[in-house]
C-alpha cells in the first residue's frame, strides 16, 4: 500500500469543459496574432484601408451590370468578324475592374490582363472575339501595325522563363527557348507575332504581357488621362494612337 | 602707424568661390533647376587650391564654384523662365488639389517653356565647332530613341531623337561620308568625315535594355534636351551644304516606287512618309535641279620638294577614298529577316550599293527576293530552304570587314555556315614593334592586291593542304630569316664602313674569325653603351630607364600576344586533325 501522506490528489473535470477551454484559448490566440500584425502595420506607417459603403454599392451595381450585359449577349446574335487580313489582334486594359463579374474577371486573367495598362497580343478567332466582347467595357482593343507590334517587343519585350520575366536582350535566350520551332531571333518572334502563325501560342505565351506607362498624375486627372487613351472596346485601326502614346 | 590689418576670409581664394547651395540662392532657383542650368550653360564645379581658406577655417567636403561662372549664369534668361515654370507648377497642383478641372486645362494650354537657340550659338560660335562636339549628341539621341516611354523619358523627346538620328544617317548616305564601322557588345560604333571633322558615334543594339539603377536619366534627359537641339542646328546645315531639302523629302522617283499597296499596314498615314525615310532605301530630293558638279582637280602649284612630297601623299590618301566611296556600286543586296536590317541598309547604302527586304519586314522594300539580278544574298542562319545560283549567301559581317579593309573581300570565308574569321577593328593602328595578327597581314596582303596562293591550294584536298600550307609557312619563314640575316650583315658592313676601320687582309680560317669579329664588335658596343649609361648624370639615366622600361614592356606584351595566337593556332590544328580521323 502506498504511504498515505504521499498520494497525490487528482481533480475531475468534465470533459466537455475541456473541449471547451481548449478552443477558447486557439480563438485567443489567433485574435492575439491578428492584433499584432494589425498594430506592426500602423507603426509601419501604412493606413488603414477603409472601404466606404458607397464602394460596395459601386461594385455591386457592376456586377449587375456585366451579369446583366453577359445575359442580354447571349441571346443576341455573335458578333461578325473582322475582315481576313486582321489576324491579329492587341488588347489593352484601361478601366478598373473591381466587382467585376466572376466571368469577366476569368476572361481578363485568360487574356493575361491583370494589371491596369497591361497589354497582350490576341489571334484573332471567333472564340477570342467573343472573349473580347465579354470584356468590352474594360479591354481597349484592335489591329496593330507593324510598326506598333515592332516598337512593342523591341522596347518593352520580356520573355518568361522559369516564371520569371527576362529581358529579350539577347538573341541566344530566344534561339534557346523557340529554337525547336524555328524560331532563332527577335525578328522571328515580330514575324510569327505579326502574321499570327502556327506557332502563335507558344510565341505569345513565351513573351510577357506588355506594362505599358502613363503618366504620374494619371491617378488624379482622369479626365486627361481618359482624353489621352480613350474608349474601351473595338477601337480597330486605332489602337495603334494608343500604343503609340503609352509605349 | 602702421596700415590697417585685414581681416581674415575676405581676400584672395575666399572671396572667388561660392558653395552650391549659395549659389542657388543667390540665383533663386531649386537644386533641379540650378542642375539643369549648370548642365545647360556648361558650368561644373571647380576644386580650389586652398581648401580650408575657401571654406572659412572648416575643412567639410563641399562643391565649390567659381563665383564669375555664378554672376555669367545670373545674366541667363532662362533662370526667369524657370522661375515661372515653378508657378506653373505650384498653380496647377492648387487647382489640381480643388479638383478645378477647367483651371487645370487652361493651365496646362498656357503651359511655359524655353529655347535653348541662344544657348547653341553661346556654345558653339561657328559651325566648325559644333561639328567637333556632336559625337557625344549623336551617341545619345540614337541611345534614346530605342527608349520606351517612362515617366521621365517623354514621348515626344523619343521621337524627336528618332527624327533627328535617321536625318543624320540620311545625311552621311547622301554624302557618303561613312569611313568605319566596328560591331562591339555595347554597339555599333561608326566614324564619318565630315567637312573635315572625323565624328564617331555608337548606335545600341535594338533590343530591350536593362535599365541600370543607379543612373540618372533626369540628368540624361537634360543633357538630351540640349544635344537634340545642337543636332537639330547642325543637320539643318549640312542638309544646305549638300543642297538638299530640309526637313528632308524622297525623291521623286523614289516616292513612287515605294508606294505599296499594303502601306497601311505598317504604319499610320501621318506616320509612313517618316518611316519611308527612316528605311533608308531612297536617296532624297533637291533644292534645285542638280547642275552636274564637275570634279575639280587639285591644282598642281609649283612648289618645294617638302609641299610636293606632301601633296602626293595627300593625293594618294584622296585615291583611296574616292575608291570607298564607290565600293558597293552595281551590287545589289538582299537582306534577310534575322540580319540587323537598319545597320546593314545604312553602310551598303553609304557606298553605293542598293539593298531591299521581305516586304513584311519593314517599309520601303524596292525589289523582292525572287528578283534575279540580287548579287548579294545576306543571311545569318545555319541553312536555308531555297538558294539561287547566281547570287552570293554571305553572312552580315562581310559587309563590315569589307568596309573596314576599303576592298570587296573574297566572299569565301564568309559563306552561309562557315565560321568567321575575326572581327578586327579598324580604330586600331600598329605601330612598329607592335602585335600583328595573322589575319590583319593578310588584310594587307590583299589591300597590296597580291592574291592569296590558298586559291590554288583550295583546289587539292585532304590532309594535302595542311601539308602545303605548313610547307609555305616555313618557306616563308625561312625566306624571312634569310632576308634579316642579310640586312643584319648590310648593316654590319656599313657601320665597319662608317667607322673607317681598314679591313686587313690575311689569310686565316674565316668562319672562326668571322664569329670572332662579330662577337668581339657585339661586346664593344655593349661595352662603351655601358660606359655611356655610367657616366649619364642621374635624372638622364632615370629617365633612359624609363624609356627603355617601356620599350621592353612593349616587346614583352608583343611576344606573350604572339605566343598565345601560336598556342590557339595549335589547338586549332590538332582539333581539325581529330576531325578528320573521325571522319
Amino acid at each position: 500500500m502506498a504511504e498515505p501522506g504521499t498520494e497525490k490528489v487528482i481533480k475531475l473535470v468534465p470533459e466537455n469543459l475541456l473541449k471547451k477551454r481548449k478552443a477558447y484559448q486557439a480563438i485567443k490566440a489567433n485574435q492575439a496574432k491578428l492584433a499584432l500584425q494589425q498594430k506592426k502595420r500602423v507603426q509601419k506607417g501604412i493606413p488603414f484601408k477603409f472601404k466606404r459603403l458607397e464602394e460596395f454599392l459601386q461594385n455591386s451595381r457592376r456586377k449587375h451590370r456585366d451579369e446583366t450585359r453577359l445575359a442580354r449577349l447571349k441571346k443576341r446574335p455573335p458578333p461578325p468578324m473582322p475582315p481576313a487580313k486582321n489576324s491579329l489582334a492587341f488588347a489593352v486594359r484601361i478601366r478598373e475592374i473591381k466587382g467585376v463579374s466572376p466571368k469577366v474577371m476569368n476572361v481578363i486573367q485568360m487574356l493575361r490582363l491583370r494589371k491596369i495598362f497591361s497589354g497582350t497580343f490576341v489571334k484573332v478567332s471567333k472564340h477570342s472575339i467573343n472573349m473580347l466582347k465579354t470584356v468590352e467595357p474594360y479591354v481597349a482593343w484592335g489591329y496593330p501595325n507593324l510598326k506598333s507590334v515592332r516598337e512593342l517587343i523591341l522596347k518593352r519585350g520580356q520573355g518568361k522563363v522559369d516564371k520569371r520575366k527576362i529581358p529579350l536582350t539577347d538573341n541566344t535566350l530566344i534561339e534557346q527557348h523557340l529554337g525547336k520551332y524555328g524560331i532563332i531571333c527577335l525578328e522571328d518572334l515580330i514575324h510569327e507575332i505579326y502574321s499570327a502563325g502556327k506557332n502563335f501560342r507558344v510565341v505569345n505565351n513565351f513573351l510577357w504581357p506588355f506594362r505599358l506607362s502613363v503618366p504620374r498624375h494619371a491617378a488624379r486627372d482622369k479626365v486627361g488621362l481618359m482624353k489621352d487613351v480613350g474608349n474601351p472596346g473595338p477601337r480597330a485601326e486605332d489602337i495603334n494612337t494608343v500604343i503609340r502614346k503609352l509605349n | 602707424m602702421g596700415g590697417l590689418q585685414k581681416k581674415k576670409y575676405e581676400s584672395g581664394s575666399a572671396t572667388n568661390y561660392i558653395t552650391r547651395n549659395k549659389a542657388r540662392k543667390k540665383l533663386s532657383l531649386s537644386l533641379a533647376d540650378f542642375r539643369r542650368l549648370c548642365i545647360l550653360k556648361g558650368i561644373y564645379p571647380h576644386e580650389p587650391k586652398h581648401k580650408k581658406k575657401v571654406n572659412k577655417g572648416s575643412t567639410a567636403a563641399r562643391t565649390y564654384y567659381l563665383l564669375k561662372d555664378i554672376r555669367f549664369l545670373l545674366h541667363e534668361p532662362i533662370v526667369g523662365k524657370f522661375r515661372e515654370y515653378k508657378i506653373f507648377v505650384r498653380k496647377l497642383r492648387k487647382a489640381y488639389g480643388k479638383a478645378e478641372w477647367s483651371a487645370v486645362e487652361r493651365l496646362k494650354e498656357n503651359k511655359p517653356g524655353y529655347k535653348l537657340d541662344h544657348i547653341i550659338k553661346e556654345r558653339y560660335p561657328t559651325f566648325i565647332d559644333a561639328l567637333r562636339d556632336v559625337d557625344d549628341a549623336l551617341s545619345m539621341c540614337f541611345l534614346f530613341s530605342t527608349f520606351a516611354r517612362t515617366g521621365k523619358c517623354h514621348v515626344q523627346t523619343i521621337q524627336l531623337c528618332r527624327r533627328l538620328s535617321v536625318e543624320w544617317m540620311n545625311y552621311i548616305i547622301s554624302s557618303r561620308s561613312l569611313r568605319k564601322v566596328f560591331l562591339s557588345i555595347k554597339g555599333i560604333y561608326y566614324q564619318a568625315e565630315v567637312l573635315g571633322q572625323t565624328i564617331t558615334w555608337i548606335v545600341p543594339y535594338q533590343f530591350a535594355h536593362n535599365h541600370p539603377t543607379d543612373v540618372d536619366y533626369r540628368v540624361m534627359a537634360t543633357f538630351t534636351e540640349l544635344y537634340t537641339t545642337l543636332l537639330g542646328f547642325v543637320n539643318f546645315r549640312l542638309y544646305q551644304t549638300l543642297n538638299l531639302v530640309y526637313p528632308p523629302k524622297l525623291d521623286g522617283q523614289g516616292e513612287i516606287s515605294l508606294k505599296a499597296e499594303f502601306e497601311e499596314d505598317y504604319a499610320l498615314e501621318s506616320e509612313s512618309y517618316t518611316e519611308k525615310l527612316s528605311a533608308l532605301s531612297a536617296s532624297l530630293a533637291r533644292m534645285v535641279a542638280s547642275v552636274e558638279e564637275e570634279e575639280a582637280e587639285l591644282d598642281h602649284f609649283p612648289t618645294e620638294g617638302e609641299d610636293q612630297e606632301k601633296m602626293e601623299v595627300r593625293e594618294k590618301m584622296e585615291q583611296q577614298q574616292s575608291k570607298q566611296k564607290k565600293l558597293f556600286e552595281g551590287l545589289k543586296f538582299f537582306l534577310n529577316r534575322e540580319v540587323p536590317r537598319e545597320s546593314l541598309a545604312f553602310v551598303i547604302r553609304c557606298f553605293g550599293g542598293e539593298v531591299s527586304w521581305d516586304k513584311s519586314l519593314c517599309i520601303g522594300s524596292t525589289y523582292e527576293a525572287t528578283d534575279e539580278t540580287i548579287t548579294h544574298h545576306i543571311v545569318d542562319r545555319p541553312s536555308m530552304d531555297k538558294q539561287y545560283i547566281n547570287r552570293y549567301y554571305i553572312q552580315p559581317q562581310w559587309v563590315y570587314d569589307s568596309v573596314n579593309a576599303k576592298i570587296q573581300l573574297p566572299v569565301e570565308e564568309y559563306f552561309l555556315g562557315v565560321t568567321l574569321p575575326p572581327h578586327l577593328s579598324p580604330f586600331v593602328e600598329e605601330t612598329e614593334g607592335d602585335y600583328v595578327p595573322p589575319e590583319k597581314l593578310k588584310l594587307m596582303a590583299l589591300q597590296r592586291g597580291e592574291k592569296p596562293q590558298a586559291e590554288e591550294d583550295e583546289e587539292e584536298e585532304g590532309e594535302e593542304e595542311e601539308d602545303d600550307e605548313e610547307d609555305e609557312e616555313d618557306d616563308e619563314q625561312s625566306e624571312d630569316e634569310e632576308e634579316a640575316e642579310e640586312e643584319a650583315n648590310l648593316a654590319e658592313m656599313e657601320e665597319k664602313r662608317s667607322q673607317g676601320k681598314s679591313l686587313s687582309v690575311k689569310v686565316t680560317p674565316g668562319k672562326a674569325k668571322a664569329e670572332n669579329r662579330a662577337r668581339a664588335a657585339e661586346e664593344e658596343k655593349a661595352e662603351e653603351k655601358r660606359l655611356a649609361i655610367m657616366m649619364m648624370k642621374k635624372k638622364e639615366k632615370y629617365l633612359y630607364d624609363k624609356i627603355m622600361f617601356g620599350k621592353k614592356r612593349k616587346v614583352r606584351e608583343a611576344n606573350k600576344l604572339a605566343a598565345k595566337r601560336k598556342a590557339h593556332d595549335d589547338a586549332s590544328k590538332a582539333d581539325k586533325k581529330k576531325k578528320k580521323k573521325k571522319c
